[in-house]
This record gives structure tokens, C-alpha cells and sequence, in this order.
């Protein structure tokens, strides 16, 4: 597996293969993500899970944050050898104005710093996946007062 | 493979990752009385307290340090810092206005594209000047004291200046525990950091929404009902049909952050000013960073900002969101001074043109079709975030 690449903004879909994910609240997981303590959030995808928590745990407008991250494949599968995550205000049409930066800490699991919502609404937190060719899209949307 | 269908977490975010911010207070007694909602009361609580707690600044070694404030301020007045020996800070942030200029645009030695910001409070900022080209208080003034069209020095002007003046020579002494060295960009960028130890202590006082916002806090309706109306009614419309607390949100009434406005960027009608645009180049282009050689804190811990703020094609024409605290005695408003009254200000989000703002920018101010009453109502709100005595 290639060292995931610094996070940056979602490229243009163009012919890639993306699955828009669905946030998991107690379904069946096909594998644990590695995340030490509780999760915020499981999203998954077809090929695999992903778990993330805020640090801190309180996310404020305004207010830079970080996120743990911790992924598994399903199924069997590889890892991604790349991740990408980012975050806008899809009503807004606009995103951060700072990039986060993403590093592995390995075994699957990444740490995102830089994150700064800069106005209260709606946000939509959204990862890529990639491995072999395809892409795997995980989105999970929050309120921020 | 198959596609699945999306699912907005929003009820699950909403229930784990929320916002740290604010308690319900006021009690329902005090909030139904004075008409507000439980979430309305919750917005009002985040705009306060005033002021927010003191934290010095890691990149400036003298900052909090009252000798430093102390030879800032003598600097601020001091017109021998430009090359013309004319100009001062003070020529533009002139104290009884609350350290603005009271001019459309900027006049020093030359004139300015930009109106002069005041600067109360200036310390809590992320980001300074109406691009943002600066991201601490000491490289922010710095860049006039090197304007050609401001006060028009250099370097070698300041250093020798600091260095053969013996009140100047000895206040450097006392602030910095050594002679003026023989660098003068060190120096330059010492008076810098003096001028905002001075800055630093220029905090607005609070305000009638202050008493009003912790009377709300405490539940105290006696207290509370002394607001006037039609500042209440303001406050209801600029949390709620307004939708200026998206910007302009927290103690500050401000992000921090730079939007697009609907204002006019044009200069004298024919040269584009590029606002947020040209003001991350600048910062990318300065000596004067948090990312540079110059910041005192080893750890450039308060770095991260100008290491991952993103240029984007929106933010030609972005310009800073400022802050709404003593806005009285600011006047004329927006980053070239093209709105001369508060009442002006309203009316140009009520009456906004659209089609005016960029086309690739964001999509959140829309026409608030305002009433002549609701105008007034918010003018009233605005008026009460500035304290009726001088600080």
C-alpha cells in the first residue's frame, strides 16, 4: 500500500467510480475500524468501513478541529492507498477556506488536522477511498450551530 | 457495482457532534417575556461575554508587556516613523474616532484604495487589513510604515531613526533589555511588535447589548426589559430573517473570515480590487508571517491558518468580515467607505443586487426586502453594540 498523499480537495469525478456511502447507526459491519475510543460517526461503502471522532469532540463554528480516522476494508479486501477528505456547506455552494492536512498513523488509521468551520448550517464532511483504479466516496453531513 | 442510496446523517450529527458553544439560559420566563424562542436565546448568549478573556501573542515576545504598550503608543503618534517626517499612525487611527479616519478612503502621504479600519479590538483578530495580507498584528503594522502611499519608510529610515534618537534608542532599551541593533530590519520589525503591544490594549468597552445579552444569561427580565424595543426587534431580525449572524457570529460579531458582499470592488470605476485574492498572495509573498524568521514563537504554533488557507478563484473580491462592536463612531462603512450611514449599510443587504455577486462565490445573502421599520429596527440593534462613553 502506497503512503496515503496529504488531503486535498475532492478532483473532478470525471470517469471514476464513486459510492456515495451510507451512515451506519447500528447495522451490521462487515469489519471494525481500528479507532481508538468511541466513533462520532461509521460510514461505509461496498469495499469499506470508516470511522472518524472530532478532536475535540465538541465541534464549534469557527473554531479549528481536528479528526481521527480510522478505516477497514470489507470483505477481505485491501486498504486504500490513497485518502482524501474534506469538507462544504452544500447549500452555500462553498467550501473551507483551509485545506486540512492528512497524515496515516498507520494500520488504517489517519489523523486530518486544520478543519475550521467558518459558518453556522449545514457542513458535509466528505472522504475518498482509492485502490485499484476506483474510488470510494463517504459523505456524513452535520449541523453546526 | 451498485450505487446506494446517500443518507444525511444530520440527526445523528446533530446529536454527536455538536456544537460546544451554548447552554440554554435565560429561563423561559425571561425569554418569553422579551419574545424570544429557546433557540433564538441561544444565539443571542453566543455573541458574548464581553470581553473575551486576555492571551498574549507567542509571536510577539513583548506582548501583555507594559513597557512594550507603553513605547507602542509613543510610536503610534510619533510622525518621524515616515519618510516625510509628517505622518503618523494617528494621522489615520485617530483616538477620537475610535481610531478610524472618518474618510471614505485612506489619505496619507498618498491616497489609499481602501477605507481605514478602526481599531479597537484589533487583537482578536485572526487575520488583519481588509484582504487579510497579514496574519499578526505586528507584521499588519509594519505594511504602512513601508507604503509608499502611506507613511513611505523603509527599513534603513526606521533603524536609523531608532537608533540616533535617544528617547526612541532608550524606549527600545527598556522594552527589548538591549540597545537598538545595527539590523534594521530587526528593528523595524521590533517597533512593529511595539506598535501592537500598544494595540493589543485597545478593547471596546460594553455595550447596552452586553447588559442586555447577560441580563438574558442570568434570567434577570428587570434588567433585560431596560433594552429598547427596537433594538430587540433588530436583534430578532438579524438572528433570524436578517441571517447576518451567519458572518457576522460570536463575541466579535465577526468570522473572521472574508465574503463577498455585493459591494462594489471597483477603484475610481476602472482598476479591480482584488480583495482576499490579492491579500493571500501578499501574505504568501511577506517576511512578516507566522511562517517566518520573525515570529518569537519557536513552535510557530498559531502558524497553521497561513500554512493551509487555500486561494481560491472566489475570493477575488472577498473582502474581511468586520467586526460590528462600535460601529458609531466608524462611519463610513465597508472596505471603501462607499456606505456613509448604518441606515445605508441595511439598506444595501435589504434592497442587494444579485446578479452582482460572483458568479462562482457563494450562495447565502439574498434580498431581504426590508420594511422602512424593520431598516430602522436593525440600525437601532446595530447602535446598541457600541458603548454610549469613549473607552
Amino acid at each position: 500500500m502506497r503512503a496515503p498523499a496529504p488531503a486535498l480537495r475532492l478532483p473532478a469525478v470525471g470517469a471514476m467510480l464513486l459510492l456515495l456511502a451510507v451512515a451506519t447507526t447500528g447495522s451490521a459491519l462487515a469489519c471494525t475500524p481500528p479507532l481508538a475510543g468511541r466513533p462520532a460517526a461509521t460510514l461505509q461503502s461496498e469495499r469499506y468501513v470508516l470511522a472518524f471522532r472530532p478532536n475535540p469532540a465538541a465541534v464549534a463554528v469557527d473554531s479549528r478541529f481536528a479528526l481521527e480516522i480510522a478505516i477497514c476494508a470489507r470483505d477481505g479486501r485491501t486498504l486504500p492507498d490513497y485518502v482524501m477528505v474534506d469538507a462544504h456547506m452544500p447549500d452555500h455552494r462553498h467550501g473551507m477556506n483551509y485545506r486540512p492536512v492528512l497524515t496515516a498513523t498507520g494500520h488504517g488509521t489517519y489523523r486530518a488536522e486544520g478543519f475550521l468551520f467558518h459558518m453556522p448550517g449545514k457542513w458535509e464532511l466528505t472522504f475518498e477511498l482509492r485502490h485499484g483504479g476506483q474510488s470510494d466516496r463517504l459523505a456524513h453531513a452535520l449541523m453546526i450551530e | 457495482m451498485r450505487l446506494r442510496n446517500f443518507t444525511l446523517a444530520v440527526v445523528a450529527a446533530a446529536c454527536t457532534l455538536l456544537p460546544a458553544s451554548t447552554r440554554p439560559a435565560g429561563g423561559d420566563e425571561a425569554r418569553a417575556t422579551l419574545g424570544f424562542s429557546a433557540g433564538e436565546v441561544r444565539r443571542i448568549l453566543s455573541h458574548g461575554p464581553w470581553p473575551p478573556p486576555w492571551t498574549a501573542d507567542p509571536s510577539n515576545r513583548v506582548s501583555g508587556a507594559p513597557a512594550a504598550a507603553h513605547f507602542g503608543k509613543q510610536l503610534f503618534f510619533d510622525p518621524r516613523l515616515s519618510r516625510v517626517g509628517a505622518i503618523s499612525c494617528a494621522t489615520c487611527h485617530e483616538p477620537h474616532r475610535d481610531f478610524a479616519d472618518g474618510r471614505m478612503r485612506a489619505a496619507a502621504i498618498d491616497g489609499v484604495d481602501r477605507n481605514t479600519p478602526g481599531l479597537l479590538d484589533v487583537r482578536y483578530s485572526r487575520w488583519f487589513g481588509w484582504g487579510g495580507a497579514s496574519d499578526t498584528l505586528w507584521g499588519q503594522s509594519i505594511r504602512p510604515i513601508l507604503d509608499p502611499r502611506e507613511m513611505g519608510a523603509s527599513a534603513a529610515h526606521i533603524g536609523t531613526l531608532v537608533r540616533d534618537s535617544d528617547d526612541l534608542a532608550e524606549a527600545y532599551r527598556r522594552t527589548f533589555g538591549r540597545a537598538p541593533p545595527a539590523d534594521n530590519e530587526l528593528v523595524l520589525v521590533d517597533i512593529g511588535k511595539a506598535l501592537a503591544a500598544y494595540q493589543e490594549t485597545l478593547v471596546s468597552p460594553p455595550t447596552p447589548f452586553d447588559a442586555f445579552r447577560d441580563a438574558l444569561a442570568r434570567g434577570d427580565v428587570t434588567a433585560a426589559a431596560r433594552y429598547p424595543d427596537a433594538a430587540r426587534r433588530g436583534l430578532k431580525l438579524f438572528i433570524g430573517k436578517g441571517n447576518c449572524a451567519v458572518c457576522h457570529l460570536g463575541p466579535r460579531f465577526t468570522n473572521g473570515e472574508f465574503h463577498d458582499a455585493g459591494v462594489p470592488f471597483l477603484i475610481d470605476g476602472k482598476r479591480v480590487d482584488p480583495g482576499r485574492h490579492q491579500g493571500i498572495r501578499r501574505l504568501r509573498g511577506s517576511p512578516y508571517t507566522l511562517l517566518g524568521r520573525f515570529n518569537d514563537d519557536p513552535r510557530r504554533a498559531d502558524g497553521w491558518a497561513t500554512r493551509q488557507v487555500v486561494l481560491q478563484h472566489r475570493n477575488w473580491g472577498e473582502f474581511r468580515v468586520p467586526s460590528l462592536r462600535g460601529l458609531v463612531r466608524t462611519a463610513p462603512y465597508m472596505h471603501a467607505g462607499s456606505h456613509a450611514t448604518l441606515a445605508d449599510v441595511v439598506r444595501h443587504y435589504s434592497e442587494l443586487d444579485e446578479s452582482r455577486l460572483h458568479v462562482h462565490g457563494e450562495r447565502i445573502l439574498r434580498r431581504l426586502a426590508l420594511t422602512p421599520r424593520e431598516i430602522a429596527d436593525l440600525v437601532a440593534f446595530l447602535e446598541s453594540l457600541s458603548a454610549p462613553s469613549r473607552p
